[in-house]
């Protein structure tokens, strides 16, 4: 059964990476701007440009180079990079691991921090602690994470001076105590290997983007464990188990939790799937070398096979969490078939 | 008081709301430097820190900060309306027309709304900007590219619901054109949920365009931008941090704003939605008997722990009483819902309590148990072999003296949990024991309801039957142990066949553990089959109780003939089911005479004040009494 539903969802999900590549696709071939320009930089002579048209094919039909474009996607040629000069791929694989680090320990905040609030907000539904939680996940979700994250640079390293504000190791990290790469992960990595300087070092500079990156999801799981929470505890099982002597904090941290989590679920995938976007911004602000600032560059330089190349993992990834969470939903809730 | 905050909030957003367009339309006079604040340097003035001239400090080009806000809130208002604007325009229309007209052609709206929908709006706005080239009015048509498929989706589900209304079949079937059903009654019908997601995306909007403005994709220099100015100001952040924080701080509490009137709305356009939220949170506080000031001083054995096995051996003779309510009166709020009731069940006994919805049946059963809903006071006297339970701390009697078996099998057990897990964690909780006994405990109990154990412990709830759940259920009790089972209707959501099975199950299973049972119903048939003695409820009093056989076949008071008449079996071939006239009164309490005057074909003179429950002269048995002031129902 299961693998049926991953069959069509497949089909599914190559039909929606298929459209989504096909729209950037056209964009970066009939937008004014001229490609073999950008590729050159201003200065070229028109002879090199048509040199160049001809070099990247774009003096071809549309049709035509969008099939060799997918062809190459499939065989992992992504194009080259404009502002790099290297494959398009090789700059995206190489930042990933910095990047999945960051939204993974964001997550993990988020999620932990989220559910604790919303099932501590639906304790005493309309008290104080539920208004003040619901205002602080409002808060969350209408923070400009780049914002956030310049004030949590001034107050943890400004003020405090406890946390270095940018940078993804100290810069000396690499001849104290260099990390040996095994996932590309520094955190994973140094813990991995034992490297304890590398792994406390690491931590320090993952904590305030880590956190600013938390504080939408944080906010939105919040607010979906605080409604699923109420909506459960209204229900008729829930006083079942009461008059069966179990335990408040069973009937609210295990039995209710359990029935609130498949919605919550729902909202993790989503926020982790838009989490993607906003390391892009946290990392310009934290100044960390990951997929986030190559992007924020390259559509900055209109590197069109870059902008592409990321949307398109945009898309991926957002297909792939789509798909993790409908599995998990079909783990949490047996009601859920997959279909 | 929670409405007060809640509004309180929703004011605060408004105000914000007001302020940011007052902002927007009166920069020029509101800006104490307009020129600055469209755009002149003023390079002598560089970096000051916040002062009397400068209330926000001015920026690295010497321009004032709060002039520069001021300013910003034009492209915060302008652009988020533009970019909302646009994209109801485009997403609506299609929305209508693939939820409406459905067919082929929405079928394919659907499809490209979903590879919109396929990836953050952000990205895709992000990607489009980049390669139409930076700039406000780029940054305005990719936020709303990105965004309508949001509205076709939202709208789309809607129509889809709302063509199956009547309203909209019989303007169909007035052969009204499609445009004109979209128009007048599909449209209007969808345009509240449209107005709370434009409301939330207009914050959302915000964010994105400042995200856009941060990244140098948005608003161009030298316009005043919010999120620009916190780009312009990042790198000297430590030296000068005013110049990104406070536009920051603008961004948020716009944001903010349109969030929590975007919430506030959804209440009052969802009142469905807003209602459960507020039943949910009433029935959420965990509910404990909370005495009245009335209560009877509490007995001498109250103060004897709960758990303390107070002279059992001496108790559970077959004579002394199991359960003992005396005077108990349930009030919700100043209503009084049941009024001085008293009755006993002694050990291995079936005692039946039958009266319509509303007579506070279910109320007395609640407030044996100690849950009555929050709000709710008990006063009386509650005992259990003795023992005070009323205001006591309820939570280890209950599933372990007291079993308690509820009305809907398929809504009483967690959805998502096996029947073995929820039967597990009762009886380790009951008696302590392992995992591995509290497991065999579980296989034995299920086999004596007669259910296949290996079967019924590994499923899920949805995959049982209601019949099969409410065996599951007795199995639960059955596993307490419990002197007392307490069964609120419990075969009132079951066929007839399977009810009758239930019920046999029960009277065999108590004729074999003798544990005592309180029986609610309001079908007096159960009652003869299954109980030994009855009390019948009115508006919350005993109208009469007594042996089963001698209620049932010489009723004393009008209502019990009443129920008796209303049996389906009572009516022989032919008749008409006769029906009560009227309704149980709303507040009892409130009522002068008689509570049942109102509905009685033989009320007189007399019903004017209210009789008394006293036994029957003319009934054998001590039991037997009544609350009527005639002697004897006329046939």
């Amino acid at each position: 059964m299961i693998g049926r539903f991953l069959l069509r969802r497949l089909r599914g999900s190559l039909l929606v990476l298929f459209g989504v590549s096909a729209i950037t696709f056209v964009l970066a071939r009939v937008v004014p701007s001229n490609p073999a320009l950008a590729y050159l930089g201003a200065k070229a002579t028109p002879e090199q440009a048509e040199q160049v048209r001809h070099t990247l094919g774009l003096d071809r039909p549309l049709p035509v180079q969008y099939a060799k474009y997918l062809g190459g996607v499939f065989r992992g040629d992504w194009g080259t990079s404009i502002g790099t000069k290297r494959p398009v791929l090789d700059e995206i694989t190489g930042r990933l691991p910095s990047t999945l680090e960051l939204v993974g320990s964001a997550m993990a905040i988020a999620l932990v921090s989220g559910v604790v609030l919303g099932v501590a907000a639906a304790y005493r539904p309309g008290r104080l602690a539920d208004h003040a939680i619901r205002v602080t996940s409002i808060a969350g979700v209408s923070l400009p994470a780049f914002w956030l994250g310049l004030l949590l640079q001034l107050f943890a390293f400004g003020w405090l001076n406890v946390l270095p504000p940018t940078g993804e190791t100290s810069s000396d990290l690499p001849y104290v105590s260099p990390i040996r790469h095994i996932t590309g992960m520094n955190l994973l990595d140094s813990l991995l290997t034992a490297n304890w300087t590398a792994l406390s070092d690491v931590a320090a500079h993952l904590v305030l983007p880590a956190v600013t990156l938390a504080a939408y999801p944080m906010g939105a799981i919040a607010r979906m464990t605080r409604a699923t929470m109420l909506e459960t505890l209204a229900q008729d099982h829930i006083r079942v188990a009461r008059a069966y002597g179990v335990p408040e904090r069973t009937v609210r941290w295990r039995i209710a939790l359990r029935n609130a989590l498949p919605p919550t679920a729902t909202v993790v995938g989503l926020t982790a799937a838009y989490g993607l976007t906003g390391a892009f911004f946290v990392e310009v602000v934290f100044d960390r070398p990951g997929l986030g600032r190559y992007a924020a560059s390259s559509l900055l330089s209109l590197d069109y096979p870059a902008i592409m190349g990321i949307t398109l993992l945009g898309a991926v990834a957002y297909v792939l969490v789509n798909l993790v969470v409908d599995l998990t939903q079909a783990r949490l809730d047996p009601r859920v078939r997959l279909t | 008081m929670t409405a007060l905050v809640r509004d309180r909030l929703a004011l605060f957003g408004l105000v914000v709301i007001a302020l940011l367009v007052l902002a927007a339309l009166l920069a020029p006079w509101l800006a104490p430097y307009p020129a600055q604040g469209a755009g002149a340097a003023d390079v002598a003035a560089r970096n000051l820190a916040p002062s009397g001239a400068h209330p926000l400090g001015t920026d690295g080009l010497g321009r004032d900060v709060l002039s520069r806000i001021v300013y910003g809130a034009r492209p915060a208002l302008y652009v988020p309306l533009l970019v909302v604007g646009l994209a109801v325009l485009i997403g609506v229309p299609l929305g209508l027309v693939a939820g409406y007209r459905g067919g082929r052609t929405g079928e394919v709206i659907m499809r490209v709304c979903d590879m919109f929908l396929a990836f953050p709006p952000l990205l895709l706005a992000m990607a489009i900007v980049a390669l139409l080239g930076p700039s406000l009015a780029n940054a305005c048509l990719a936020l709303a590219v990105s965004w309508w498929p949001w509205y076709t989706r939202l709208v789309q589900g809607l129509a889809a619901s709302l063509r199956e209304r009547p309203f909209v079949e019989g303007a169909r079937a007035l052969g009204l054109p499609d445009w004109v059903i979209m128009g007048r009654h599909i449209l209007p019908n969808a345009a509240s949920p449209i107005l709370v997601q434009a409301t939330v995306d207009i914050g959302t909007v915000v964010l994105a365009a400042a995200s856009l403005a941060f990244l140098g994709l948005g608003t161009q220099p030298p316009a005043a931008d919010w999120g620009l100015m916190i780009s312009d100001g990042r790198v000297d952040i430590f030296a000068h941090w005013w110049i990104s924080a406070f536009p920051g701080l603008a961004i948020f509490l716009t944001v903010l704003a349109c969030n929590l009137v975007g919430d506030a709305l959804r209440d009052i356009f969802d009142p469905r939605s807003a209602a459960t939220a507020k039943r949910a949170a009433r029935r959420s506080r965990e509910p404990v008997a909370k005495p009245a000031k009335s209560a009877k001083p509490a007995d001498a054995l109250a103060d004897a722990p709960i758990d303390a096995p107070v002279e059992i051996t001496a108790k559970r003779t077959r004579d002394a009483p199991l359960l003992e309510i005396e005077n108990l009166r349930v009030a919700i709020g100043d209503a009084v819902r049941v009024r001085e009731v008293n009755l006993t069940v002694r050990p291995g006994e079936i005692v039946g309590i039958v009266g319509e919805s509303g007579c506070g049946k279910t109320l007395t059963a609640l407030s044996v148990i100690g849950m009555l809903p929050p709000g709710a006071t008990a006063a009386g006297s509650i005992r259990l072999h003795g023992r005070t339970l009323l205001g006591g701390d309820l939570r280890r009697v209950r599933g372990r003296e007291i079993a308690m078996i509820f009305q809907s099998p398929a809504t009483s057990f967690d959805p998502v949990t096996t029947i073995g897990r929820q039967l597990r964690r009762v009886i380790r909780l009951r008696h302590g024991l392992s995992r591995a006994a509290a497991l065999e405990l579980a296989d034995d109990t299920l086999k004596a309801v007669g259910l296949d154990a290996a079967r019924v412990l590994g499923a899920y709830p949805h995959e049982l039957s209601g019949g099969m759940l409410q065996r599951a259920m007795i199995a639960m009790a059955l596993a307490c142990r419990p002197d007392l089972v307490i069964a609120d209707e419990p075969t009132v959501a079951l066929d007839v066949t399977v009810a009758k099975e239930i019920r046999s199950l029960l009277r065999s299973l108590q004729a074999e553990y003798g544990f005592g049972v309180l029986y609610i119903t309001h079908n007096l048939g159960e009652v003869r089959e299954l109980c030994d003695r009855v009390h019948v409820l009115y508006a919350g009093e005993v109208v009469e109780t007594g042996p089963v056989p001698e209620v049932l076949d010489r009723p004393a008071h009008p209502y019990t003939k009443a129920l008796l008449a209303a049996l389906p079996d009572a009516a022989r071939a032919g008749d008409r089911l006769a029906a009560i006239p009227g309704a149980v009164p709303a507040r009892p309490d409130t009522v002068e005479g008689c509570v049942f005057a109102d509905r009685c074909d033989h009320a007189m003179e007399a019903c004017r004040t209210a009789p008394v429950l006293r036994a029957d002269p003319d009934a054998a048995g001590e039991d037997r009494a009544s609350a009527c002031h005639l002697k004897g129902v006329p046939a």
